[in-house]
């Protein structure tokens, strides 16, 4: 799969969801699911891995307990498993209209690195839980479970369209209130956003289990190659600045977005999220399937 | 620098025309971005670091501003050789004659109101080069000519009053020649077409500096009798009040009389046209000579009278003109004299000695006796030698 694919191509094909079969999603923190997953939990519970022994306490479940060794100690013990909860993840894309201009085309790349991911998290076994946001946050799907809502995650995200502007901060504090602790927000977005990000940031804290950031910048936007006197024209906004491009101001553009991204993981480090950034020269496969897991996100 | 035509000054519009057609003229390709936030940064950062890269960056229009600025500079005809720019020259004349110590009814002197005059003077003229010149009988020139208004502020505030009269003749040729010499003043027009051919009026707007004399005195200006004068004079009066009686005449000799042995001469004028009354005092060492009955003096009257005193030993002499009420100038109420030591009557006797005449004259103390013969008598050396032949 390449970054030439035309756009009416599926977003992910078979042999890519195979290996995404094969993928789980890698969280460090408690997972506190609220029905039984496939996902080893800290918490000792029921499941079929052994874990433990605990000493019997009146009222605990009597199938627990170990016969073999009440048989040979007359003891009673009961024994614990590895819980396998259920684990929550969020996907949250940004749909706005800055994410369909750039070359190459940063939306595509964009659906496709959240389908890949939704698709990881599926097959393996957890919630996914899909939202889009430019000036509000929606909800496109209700949440997904199980390997079979891997073509309807893929089929709701290529009927997505971009919509106008981006606010960040009130999309993430929609967001922000029904998220259980415990799960995983992965953000997807090129975080062009007027008011910045720091608010919005503040909304999905890393301490409250996963939150990961994919910052999507298309091959345009990093090495812009522009020439001549142009009228840079905003997507979202009905905004434009006159420009002469110069190699002096194609400098300044590269200086003012090293800026940018030096603030976007400053606010990373202080709210404990993890970020990637992501240029779609880089096919999204290739982000998936190194970058991602040489970030330890997936195994 | 000096610019012989800065009639053309207003050619320098066409520069920010040139530059806002430049502006309107660019047609730009849009382009959409995702967002213009990185833009809009980069390019606030660039207008600070260099505001006029544009301008370096885009050659044919630094070419086209070029030459409009030398066709511009072109018209304006710069010429060098100046110091300073070349401004209206303003020739500041400050009366310092005896007169301008007259009070005025405010309690000033005039001097002090003339000073007052020069210095709004020269905060009019501020920004334009000027020149201070005091007279009285001499004229002087006080500053170079400058623009430096402080300069010629402080030497205004240092000038003193003197005495004599206004030689206003000398005081006008040296401003003249101030004008004349000064080789920044710009003239007025062009003067001549390009055949060397002019009118009248052409040629008078071509000979005249652009300068002008401002004459502040307590004096009327006399009719000037020298060559013409091409640039404005502007006379600024100071003085109103008009009477004045002066001791315009001193003089005494000490000559034996049956009143005294000195007599002296006095003259008084009122200048003024009001009447003023008052006496005359004569001093001799301080002590009081004589002194007269109290006198009115018509407007412009002249007095004129004599004493026959005895001063005795004498040596200083002093005139004073004591005025009923006071007077516009009392520098001219008094007047001094410096006598000579009494001398020895020098009388000669001719021929061969009388002793009853000897014995007569010897009695007198302040005679010399001499005896000559009748060859020795030389009659044109006699009268210098001897006061008294007998």
């Amino acid at each position: 799969m390449s970054n030439s694919e035309p756009s009416a191509a599926p977003l992910l094909d078979e042999d890519f969801l195979a290996r995404c079969a094969k993928l789980v999603l890698v969280s460090r923190n408690v997972l506190q699911g609220k029905v039984r997953g496939e996902k080893r939990s800290k918490r000792r519970g029921m499941s079929t891995e052994f874990a433990d022994h605990r000493d019997y306490i009146p009222g605990d479940d009597l199938r627990h307990l170990d016969w073999n060794i009440f048989g040979r100690l007359e003891k009673l013990f009961i024994k614990l498993f590895e819980e396998e909860e259920e684990r929550s993840v969020f996907l949250i894309l940004d749909a706005s209209a800055s994410m369909s201009s750039g070359e190459p085309d940063k939306w595509r790349h964009a659906r496709q690195v959240t389908a890949a991911l939704g698709a990881i998290a599926l097959s393996s076994g957890d919630r996914v839980y899909l939202r889009v946001f430019d000036e509000q946050l929606r909800i496109p799907v209700p949440p997904l479970r199980g390997s079979r809502s891997i073509l309807k995650l893929v089929d709701v995200l290529e009927k997505l369209e971009p919509e106008s502007g981006t606010s960040l901060d009130k999309s993430l504090r929609a967001h922000a209130a029904p998220c259980p602790a415990g799960a995983i927000q992965i953000l997807i977005s090129d975080l062009m956003d007027p008011e910045g990000v720091e608010s919005a940031f503040r909304q999905i804290p890393g301490v409250r289990g996963e939150s990961w950031l994919i910052h999507l910048l298309s091959q345009s936007e990093a090495q812009p190659d522009l020439q001549g006197d142009l009228r840079l024209v905003d997507s979202e906004r009905q905004e434009h600045v006159d420009v002469t491009m110069t190699t002096s101001v194609l400098k300044a553009y590269q200086s003012a977005l090293s800026q940018f991204r030096e603030e976007i993981r400053d606010h990373c480090r202080r709210y404990k999220i993890q970020p990637v950034e992501v240029s779609t020269s880089v096919p999204f496969d290739q982000v998936v399937l190194d970058v991602l897991r040489q970030k330890r996100w997936l195994s | 620098m000096n610019i012989a035509a800065p009639q053309f000054m207003g050619w320098a519009i066409l520069i920010p025309l040139l530059l806002l057609m430049w502006f309107l003229k660019i047609r730009r390709r849009k382009s959409e971005v995702s967002s213009v936030l990185l833009w809009k940064k980069a390019l606030e950062d660039q207008r600070v670091k260099s505001p006029f890269q544009r301008l370096i960056k885009n050659l044919l229009l630094l070419f086209q501003l070029l030459c409009l600025l030398f066709l511009i500079l072109g018209l304006l005809r710069p010429e060098s050789g100046s110091l300073i720019y070349a401004s209206r020259l303003n020739v500041i004349m400050l009366d310092r004659s005896a007169s301008m110590s007259s009070l005025e009814e405010d309690g000033r002197t005039r001097f002090e109101i003339a000073k007052e005059k020069a210095l709004d003077r020269i905060k009019e003229v501020d920004g334009e080069r000027a020149v201070l010149i005091s007279f009285g009988e001499n004229a002087e020139v006080l500053t170079p000519v400058t623009t430096d208004g402080s300069l010629l502020t402080r030497v205004v505030n240092e000038v003193m009053p003197g005495s004599g009269v206004t030689n206003f003749e000398d005081a006008l040729e040296l401003a003249l020649s101030v004008v004349r010499q000064d080789e920044l003043i710009p003239t007025a027009g062009a003067g001549s077409d390009g055949a060397g051919r002019s009118d009248g009026s052409e040629e008078l707007l071509s000979n005249q500096p652009d300068a002008r004399i401002f004459l502040i005195s307590d004096g009327v200006v006399p009719e000037w009798k020298g060559d013409s004068i091409e640039v404005p004079v502007i006379v600024d009066s100071v003085g109103f009040s008009s009477s004045n009686v002066g001791i315009i005449a001193f003089a005494a000799r000490r000559e034996f009389t049956e009143e005294g042995d000195l007599k002296v001469l006095l003259e008084l004028k009122n200048t003024g046209d009001d009447p003023l009354e008052g006496v005359l005092r004569l001093l001799g060492d301080g002590e009081v000579l004589e002194e007269t009955e109290p006198k009115i003096l018509e407007g412009k009257e002249s007095w004129v009278l004599s004493f026959e005193t005895i001063s005795g030993p004498s040596l200083q002499l002093e005139a004073r003109w004591i005025p009923t009420k006071s007077d516009a100038l009392a520098l001219d109420d008094r007047a001094w004299l410096v006598l000579e030591n009494m001398r020895k009557l020098r009388v000669v006797q001719v021929g061969s000695p009388n002793l009853l005449l000897e014995n007569a004259l010897l009695v007198i103390e302040s005679v010399e006796l001499f005896q000559i013969e009748y060859d020795e008598v030389d009659p044109e050396t006699l009268a210098s030698e001897f006061d008294v032949a007998v």
